[in-house]
């Protein structure tokens, strides 16, 4: 059962899942952005290009001259596709703020192309100004009204915000009920009724008990809650429903070993880790969990493998520092112990600096 | 035309009606039945293992937090509470902390902190105006008790924002406030603090936890929702505690710069002393809000070393620094080796540290269940006990929240929040239903947790100081095994016996117990120590290892009783390197 909703799910696979299981949910407005762009994904610079050709044909002016001069068209649109491919590039690396400025010039030579909004609007979501975000988004949702990931950008930005009201305004026939309900379970713990989300998220799960992201939305919100016993139910539920649908399969997977793992059933959750890190080498969530697994039960230089293999993936990932460090010092090894506690203190600063200003669902409500 | 939420929700919760009502008179049948139920149908109710006896105590202290439209920090974080036997009559009497006013307070009168003499028979008489500890100063917030002189009568240091007071236990159920003299009155907010000898020269020194750099005249305008709320703390700086040498003299000298205490960075509430490495040296752990919490090493030298990031116990295990603020060490696994405990905020899960050994530990929050409980709570006073004398080490968490404007401002944590009793089942905690239903059915804005056997009755009571509220004296009632407590008193080692470490083998086993100082949160509790020997028939063995190396070993005791043991003058063995 696919839906815009769904691809959020894929979105907290990717990298929004290098968080915890709570963070995954707390910034689950920008994970649902994030995947936005990456589901046009599969080929955002022609989306670009098909864009691009047929505004032009609304301006014939444009078109003679353009059609005159078809070195000029090509040179531009391969100006725009370059410094766009640059700008995914970029993002997709963590690197916001080039991924906003290259983002920035594709807007100055063509401010009305939707895709570049949209991604500029999850770009600045992600950088924690959500005003911006949210203007971009606006605009890429006027220039083209059809544009359901950025429909459901807005709408989770908006419930991030806590206008439950206006993100269901949003919120068209084609979107599924259940993804309406998340909204409002998305909306109830902006709101810190944490018992009412996951009231409303139970329910769903009994109004669409075949819908594999309900079950998904239920176990997170179970987790979260240490329910433990009844999070791994429904996870194990959302694995078996969703196992067509690769994203949902993967998130139930991950959400399961978490669980699992919580629980100190390491042997059950090892095996999941170990298959969503083969099926996605860039993972770093399922690294995480595996490596805290191989800490806790002392396989040491296993947890420091993976650690470096994460900060190989991503040198800003403070928890791989911290892993890392703890796993040295057990080793004897205090010296690169120190160093990398080190930049993980560095890096805490940075985050906790960048993150000011962002909607926290799971703030502490005295944040 | 009705808006697509209520359009959709309206849907589906008729179609769920729909499908799910049951006809009329199958309800009426169905409620008949139940009612008519046979009590003997019914599950047996487990007693609560507690009962309030705050009233029938004679304790009428109400907390007087001073709240004021300025929303000073202060006004929410205290106030603690001790056990303590002030008049030395083997009775433990209790103190409860006042807060006060602060500048923007209304007008009220101040009642002062409550000094309740314990007279033996369930009942209470408050002391405080003859004993002159109700002295008004600054802000009232923790409170430590020891024998700083070796005296052999309890004095008490009561910490505020601003200046600090040691009362002098002038041995005839008066006090006299010494801290000028004796150098300890401190400055700026201190919060829990801790009579422990760190140098083992045989007298109490103390540590004072600090919380933030606060100024009545400089606070920000923080608020929730438009609401103006309590200021985080990250809107104030960190303060670093202090650690006052006792000389022997009935002066201390302030070594926090020696000793590296004054380095150390961290909003520190709560404090527990305790040996960890078992080295015969008293180690500290520092609860800390939003900064990581610290453990020191005592390297037995007058100085300490930092065991945080080696130890794994500043952080949670994704390497989050949380809200510490109340701590305690004791043995939950029965390996013999102190663990700790650390109350944090709501949303985040209270931290259980198990120890290793070679200053290694684990978290293991989720193994041992701590963190499956209830998140919207907020821990301040905690402590191990066992409350039901198996022969294992349980857990209390007095909550309560800091916004007292929270039911307004957030939608499903409150401000009053229960008290939290967590059984020990072989090394896994399970909350325990019937003390919340009928133990402490009401719920508090709990903060100073102490415990102690008030009526000598071989199990632990607990007293939890709320704010703005009166406190809760809550009598240990559970149906228990078999216990002994004992009280010990140094002769070379400073006479509390701070530090002391007991072993006791029992034919089901072995338990380990320290006497610790600090613990909790801003709170002192009962020094002696309690083993609940479930049921055990006697002890085969208990060893005490003394603060000053000398051990001694005991064989064949009897159980249900208090002993008391007195520190040879003369070295038996010397065990410590």
């Amino acid at each position: 059962m696919e839906s815009v909703f769904g691809r959020i799910v894929e979105g907290r696979v990717t990298w929004a899942r290098n968080r915890s299981a709570e963070a995954t949910l707390q910034d689950s407005s920008r994970t649902a952005s994030a995947l936005a762009p990456r589901t046009s994904l599969t080929g955002g610079v022609s989306v670009i290009r098909s864009e691009y050709l047929r505004r032009s044909r609304y301006c014939l002016c444009l078109t003679i001259i353009l059609l005159s001069q078809p070195w000029f068209l090509q040179a531009a649109e391969s100006t725009i596709e370059r410094i766009y491919s640059v700008a995914y590039e970029a993002f997709q690396q963590g690197n916001l703020t080039s991924a906003r400025d290259q983002l920035i010039q594709v807007l100055k030579l063509r401010a009305d192309i939707p895709e570049v909004h949209n991604l500029l609007g999850v770009t600045y979501d992600r950088m924690g100004n959500g005003e911006k975000a949210r203007q971009h988004f606006e605009v890429a949702l006027k220039l083209n009204p059809d544009f359901l990931e950025v429909r459901s950008n807005l709408a989770q930005h908006l419930v991030s915000g806590g206008n439950l009201q206006a993100a269901l305004a949003l919120v068209h026939k084609e979107f599924k009920e259940p993804d309406v309900h998340y909204l409002r379970v998305m909306a109830l713990r902006r709101k810190k009724a944490y018992s009412k989300a996951l009231e409303h998220a139970l329910e769903t799960t009994r109004l669409y008990p075949d819908y594999p992201l309900t079950h998904l939305y239920a176990a997170t919100e179970l987790q979260f809650r240490g329910e433990l016993q009844q999070a791994q139910e429904h996870y194990e539920k959302a694995a078996a429903l969703g196992e067509n649908t690769p994203t949902v399969r993967i998130a139930a997977r991950f959400g399961l070993a978490s669980t699992l793992a919580k629980k100190g059933d390491y042997e059950a959750a090892m095996p999941l880790l170990r298959s969503i890190i083969s099926s996605n080498t860039t993972d770093i969530d399922a690294r995480l969990e595996l490596g805290g697994i191989f800490f806790k039960t002392g396989a040491y230089a296993e947890a420091i493998r993976l650690s470096e293999e994460i900060i190989s993936i991503d040198a800003q990932e403070k928890r791989a520092h911290f892993l890392l460090s703890n796993a040295l010092r057990r080793l004897g090894r205090a010296i690169d112990a120190e160093k990398h506690f080190r930049i993980f203190q560095e890096l805490e600063k940075t985050s906790s600096s960048t993150e000011k200003g962002k909607p926290a669902i799971y703030a502490k409500s005295r944040d | 035309m009705p808006s697509l939420e209520t359009k959709l929700g309206m849907k589906a919760v008729r179609s769920l009606v729909r499908q799910r009502r049951t006809p009329a008179c199958l309800s009426a049948a169905l409620v008949s039945l139940t009612w008519a139920t046979p009590l003997f149908l019914q599950p047996k109710q487990d007693p609560a293992p507690f009962a309030d006896g705050t009233t029938t105590a004679g304790i009428h202290f109400v907390h007087q937090r001073g709240a004021s439209v300025k929303k000073h920090l202060v006004e929410t974080m205290g106030s603690g509470c001790a056990f303590l036997d002030y008049d030395a009559d083997g009775w433990l009497d209790l103190l409860l902390v006042n807060g006060g006013p602060t500048p923007d307070s209304p007008t009220f009168t101040f009642r002062g902190h409550a000094l309740y003499r314990n007279l033996g028979n369930g009942k209470f008489t408050e002391t405080s105006a003859k004993s002159g500890i109700q002295r008004i100063g600054s802000y009232g917030m923790g409170v430590a008790v020891g024998d700083y002189d070796n005296d052999g009568y309890p004095d008490v240091y009561i910490t505020g924002v601003g200046s600090n007071i040691l009362y002098h236990n002038n041995k005839d159920g008066t006090f006299a406030d010494v801290a000028s003299i004796a150098g300890v009155s401190g400055s700026g907010w201190s919060t829990s603090a801790a009579f422990f000898d760190f140098d083992n020269d045989g007298y109490l020194d103390l540590y004072v936890a600090r919380y933030v750099d606060y100024d009545y005249r400089k606070t920000p305008h923080c608020a929730e929702q438009n609401v103006r709320t309590y200021c985080h703390p990250k809107n104030f700086a960190s303060v670093a505690g202090r650690l006052y040498r006792n000389l022997g003299n009935s002066r201390f000298q302030d070594v926090s710069k020696e000793s590296g205490i004054a380095s150390l960075d961290g909003k520190g509430l709560g404090v527990v002393a305790a040996d960890f490495n078992e080295d015969g040296w008293m180690d500290l752990y520092l609860a800390n809000d939003t900064t990581r919490n610290v453990l020191l090493k005592n390297n037995g030298n007058g100085s300490f070393t930092e065991m945080t990031l080696l130890s794994g116990t500043g952080y949670n295990s994704e390497g989050d620094a949380e809200a510490g603020m109340g701590t305690d060490a004791g043995d939950y696994n029965g390996d013999g080796k102190m663990d700790l405990v650390v109350t944090n905020y709501d949303l985040e899960s209270n931290a259980l540290y198990r120890n290793e050994g070679n200053w290694l530990f684990s978290d293991d929050r989720w193994l041992a269940g701590i963190a499956r409980a209830d998140h919207s709570l907020l821990g301040f006073g905690t402590g191990f006990l066992d409350f039901d004398n198996d022969g294992d080490a349980d857990l209390l968490v007095a909550n309560g929240h800091v916004l007292d404007n929270a039911d307004r401002v957030l939608d499903e944590i409150r401000y009053s929040q229960p008290v939290q009793l967590f059984e020990n089942k072989l090394g896994r905690f399970t909350e325990n239903g019937p003390f919340q239903r009928f133990a402490t059915p009401v719920p508090r804005v709990g903060r100073g947790t102490c415990f102690g056997d008030i009526d000598n009755d071989g199990d632990v009571d607990v007293l939890i100081n709320n704010s703005g509220q009166a406190p809760t004296l809550l009598r240990n009632e559970a149906e228990s095994g078999n216990w002994l407590l004992l009280n010990l008193t140094g002769t070379r080692s400073n006479r509390d016996a701070v530090g002391a470490k007991v072993t006791l083998v029992t034919e089901t086993g072995s338990q380990t117990s320290q006497v610790r100082g600090g613990r909790s949160y801003l709170s002192a509790s009962d020094l002696r120590i309690h083993f609940g020997l479930g049921t055990s028939s006697s002890v085969k063995s208990l060893k005490v290892t003394w603060p000053s190396g000398t051990e001694q070993t005991f064989e064949n005791l009897k159980i249900n009783q208090i002993l008391r043991f007195t520190e040879p003058a003369v070295p038996v063995r010397q065990s410590r390197q």
